[in-house]
């Protein structure tokens, strides 16, 4: 009886400090870790304006949600073509699973898309297309955008009116979409507006200065391919002192051109949230790596105005 | 060892083991935990540390790209190489272009021109605008498609070993496509260690390692290119973010490591475990106290519980001594209704039973004896009276009254057969044969004024019946029934076998009986003073009772100035030993 009770003693002592020494033992090996699922380079065409800052944030945030490495580059402005075509080189030899490149020039994309081929890496295009090969776009429809604002200056000025558009780089997508469907849509309005095409805009000061001349030339109403263009076209209505005689369309959901269009010196502004389309382009990226197919996506945007600015926001 | 004992050592070990457990456990939980804890909030700043070492990386690599499609750049090129009578100045000149386009000196360390057609690196740092390569420090600009991402970890190219530098390069090419030189953008390891890396904190030490694992930025006093295994004893998986406990110069350690998306850099970082858990460590004394105050406790306590549980045990215990001494009047109590309050319970059934079934077998044995008394009686009487009637019965055949003789033989030969020891049973032919010697005695006595009657079936003739089973009936009829006025006293007995069951009935149409005399006549004995009672009608149901147990069924039946009836019904069996 009583070695069996000693017995019973030893058995339950050893268990303690097995149990002990296996917690203690636990403690020296504890882990964590988190492994990222995939790998996602992205060349932008530039970070100089809160669109692309947009479009830089929906995606690393959307990146540090889907759990997916993100190495973001961009060249210095839109025009960089020769530092894109670096760095998209330099991105297909690291190890990434996909790559999302907003081409500085959409007519010269084949040799990068054969180099992704050639690495199996999947490509994507974001806020500007391809235009001389077949990648998965994601982003608005630039045509729709297009055909927005030749609908909105058909409808507000006077027939025979003198509009002008101004357009970005020559070579992207983007820019030449929107001018074809907005010639496109004045012919078949059968619009009687006179339209001025000025290519090769860089920014805001272009944008001024380029308003300036057209505004002696009588136009009133123009279409800024972007926010920064418009808000240059608000600056030079502004500069010659006129009062909202110019009808300005212009697009981005940037702050600065939402505030204008809430002032009343856009008129219409087309949304395209620089954000959303970063955001977007990773989480589909992301569904593809997954198993998911190779589409469009197409964000949709609409016209803000002053009549619906309150309701939209 | 005493149950009480056992109990207090089986509370005091789950006690003592169960709070050491908890309190072994607590400790090293919550020291694990607090490096744990402070790994993952660690992780976060790291973070924040890689993503701007990151930034910092991306801005001199976008740069070194930019710089190497300029055309400006390419033509500079083109024109030192072209120029037959270069000199000095010239490489001051391209110096001096080289320093204006830094435009973040903060962040660039420098800028490298290699001239692929003279072999020369011009560097923007005026002191040491030339710079002549050595063999390892060669590739970097010879290499035509620059390392992508990852900038070259290498020494000072100036053969100053003790500085480290970052080295993001590209190819410069002609409009041709010709390699004409490679630009290079570096970043000062001194300069992004003291900006990014050195914590200023004693607990915290920071390393950069490059992509091989070699340490690539420290703090003073670290080897750099040293392999970190040959620091840290523990195995990194290639996660982006890895937190843990290792060894770090012998000592435990917290590790929160960081890896770079872009430069392929991991930024460690190790703390000493015991430095973060020293605060813990103190309150080790007040675990010890702790335990020691509820050791005591629970001495205490567990002197008192099983106290209290082995009381009633205790009772019971001195109770059971009782019993087995021969105390059956003791019983024990219990307070709660527990599992003691059901042993007491039990148990005190228990004696009760045991009590009545002493009893019991007392009263049996005093029965038991009482009938053999009787017997011993009945046997004593009859044999004197045999041995004297035998001697009559001759007596009266020599004087010749054969009447009185045949008298004395009808007697003796019932008083033979009451003295038979042999079997308890007989058939009932027998006993009827029986009742007939003793009928025609008591025919004598008074003087024929009854008569018998008898109706038996032959299957009952032969069956066993205990001894004496009608004897007593037809006495009872004849001395307390009969009316010795009438001379048309009817005794009949009738037995049949149904359904195996025998059927015995005695009858007569005496005076039968008042309550009071069948009562007399059922519970008490027969009185033994008195010559010829039989055996008594009570003797015979007890007989009856003790052979066939709740198999057999008695009834007496009586009215006063109608009569008295027995019936008996008993198994039916032919066989003496399966009578009973």
């Amino acid at each position: 009886m009583k070695k069996r009770a000693v017995k019973r003693i030893a058995l339950l002592m050893g268990m303690l400090l097995v149990v002990l020494i296996s917690g203690s033992g636990c403690a020296q090996n504890t882990m964590i870790e988190e492994d990222t699922r995939f790998s996602i380079g992205v060349v932008l065409k530039a970070a100089d304006s809160e669109h692309w800052q947009g479009i830089r944030s929906g995606m690393e945030n959307a990146a540090k949600e889907q759990n997916v490495t993100l190495t973001l580059l961009y060249p210095q402005d839109e025009w960089a073509e020769d530092e894109q075509r670096v760095m998209i080189q330099d991105l297909l030899e690291s190890d990434i699973d996909a790559l999302i490149v907003s081409p500085c020039n959409s007519t010269d994309t084949g040799w990068f898309v054969d180099l992704a081929q050639e690495k199996n890496v999947a490509l994507f295009t974001a806020d500007t297309r391809s235009l001389d090969r077949v990648i998965p776009f994601i982003g608005i429809d630039n045509e729709e955008v297009g055909r927005l604002a030749a609908r909105y200056l058909h409808t507000h000025l006077p027939t025979g009116a003198r509009i002008a558009l101004l357009a970005g780089a020559d070579k992207q997508g983007q820019t030449l979409d929107r001018i074809a469907s907005f010639k496109a849509e004045l012919e078949f309005l059968e619009s009687e507006l006179q339209v001025t095409v000025v290519k090769e805009i860089k920014g805001f000061s272009d944008a001024l200065h380029e308003t300036k001349q057209l505004l002696g030339e009588g136009i009133s109403g123009i279409f800024c391919c972007s926010a920064v263009m418009g808000l240059g076209a608000v600056a030079a209505e502004q500069e010659l002192g006129l009062d909202d005689d110019l009808c300005i369309v212009t697009i981005d959901s940037q702050t600065d051109a939402i505030k204008a269009v809430q002032r009343g010196t856009v008129d219409a502004l087309i949304t395209q949230s620089g954000y959303e389309v970063g955001e977007m382009a990773v989480k589909t990226v992301v569904k593809y790596l997954e198993g998911g197919s190779l589409d469009n996506v197409y964000i949709p945007c609409e016209v803000l105005t002053g009549n619906n600015i309150n309701e939209i926001s | 060892m005493t149950f009480r004992l056992r109990i207090m050592l089986s509370i005091l070990l789950v006690t003592i083991s169960g709070l050491s457990v908890f309190f072994f456990f607590t400790y090293y939980v919550a020291t694990d935990q607090v490096g744990v804890n402070y790994a993952k909030s660690l992780k976060g700043s790291m973070q924040i540390r890689m993503d701007q070492i990151d930034g910092d990386m991306r801005e001199v690599y976008q740069k070194t790209v930019a710089l190497s499609v300029q055309p400006e750049l390419s033509q500079v090129i083109q024109d030192y190489s072209e120029d037959s009578d270069r000199n000095a100045d010239d490489v001051i000149r391209i110096s001096e272009y080289l320093r204006q386009q830094n435009d973040s000196p903060d962040l660039v360390d420098a800028l490298f021109l290699y001239i692929t057609k003279t072999e020369q690196v011009i560097c923007s740092q005026e002191y040491r605008d030339i710079i002549e390569l050595q063999n390892s420090s060669k590739q970097p600009f010879t290499t035509s498609g620059g390392i992508g991402l990852q900038p070259w970890v290498l020494s000072d190219m100036s053969g100053n070993e003790m500085r480290m530098i970052y080295l993001y390069t590209k190819p410069v090419y002609s409009e041709t496509g010709e390699h004409i030189g490679t630009i290079g953008l570096s970043i000062s390891e001194r300069a992004m260690y003291f900006k990014l890396l050195d914590s200023k904190s004693n607990t915290e030490e920071y390393f950069l390692l490059d992509g091989a694992g070699q340490i690539c930025s420290a703090g003073q006093g670290v080897e750099l290119e040293t392999p970190i295994s040959e620091l840290i004893d523990i195995s990194w998986n290639t996660s982006q973010i890895a937190v843990g406990i290792g060894q770090y110069n012998g000592k435990k350690s917290v590790c929160a490591m960081v890896e770079s998306s872009f430069s392929g850099f991991t930024l460690l970082c190790i703390s000493e475990h015991a430095e973060l858990v020293r605060d813990l460590k103190q309150t080790q004394w007040l675990y010890t106290l702790v335990l020691l105050a509820v050791i005591i406790l629970a001495v205490v306590l567990a002197d008192k519980i099983s106290g209290t549980l082995n009381k009633p045990l205790k009772n019971l215990m001195y109770a059971m001594d009782r019993v087995g001494s021969g105390d059956f009047g003791i019983r024990t109590a219990a307070v709660r209704e527990d599992e003691f309050f059901q042993l007491n319970n039990r148990f005190n059934g228990m004696v009760t039973q045991i009590d009545g079934l002493i009893s019991q077998v007392i009263d049996e044995q005093r029965h038991a004896r009482q009938a053999e008394l009787n017997a011993l009686q009945y046997q004593i009487k009859p044999h004197f009276m045999y041995n004297t009637l035998n001697s009559i019965k001759y007596m009266a055949f020599m004087q010749g009254n054969e009447s009185l003789g045949k008298q004395l033989a009808s007697f003796i030969e019932l008083l033979e057969a009451s003295l038979n020891k042999g079997s308890d049973f007989s058939t009932l032919e027998f006993e009827v044969r029986l009742i007939e010697d003793y009928v025609s005695l008591q025919m004598y006595r008074y003087m024929g004024c009854f008569m018998m009657e008898y109706d038996i079936t032959d299957d009952a003739n032969a069956c066993y019946v205990p001894r004496f089973l009608l004897q007593p009936l037809v006495e009872n009829s004849i001395l307390h029934g009969m009316d010795t006025k009438r001379n048309d006293n009817v005794i009949s007995i009738s037995a049949y076998v149904e359904e195996g069951i025998l059927h015995i009935e005695a009858k007569d149409n005496g005076k039968g009986m008042s309550e009071e005399q069948k009562n007399r006549i059922l519970h008490q004995q027969g009185d033994t003073s008195r010559q010829f009672n039989g055996i008594g009608v009570y003797n015979t149901v007890e007989r009856l009772r003790l052979f066939y147990g709740k198999k057999m069924h008695v009834e007496m039946q009586t009215e006063m100035g109608i009569g008295t009836r027995y019936i008996i019904e008993l198994p039916a069996s032919q066989e003496a030993e399966g009578a009973g």
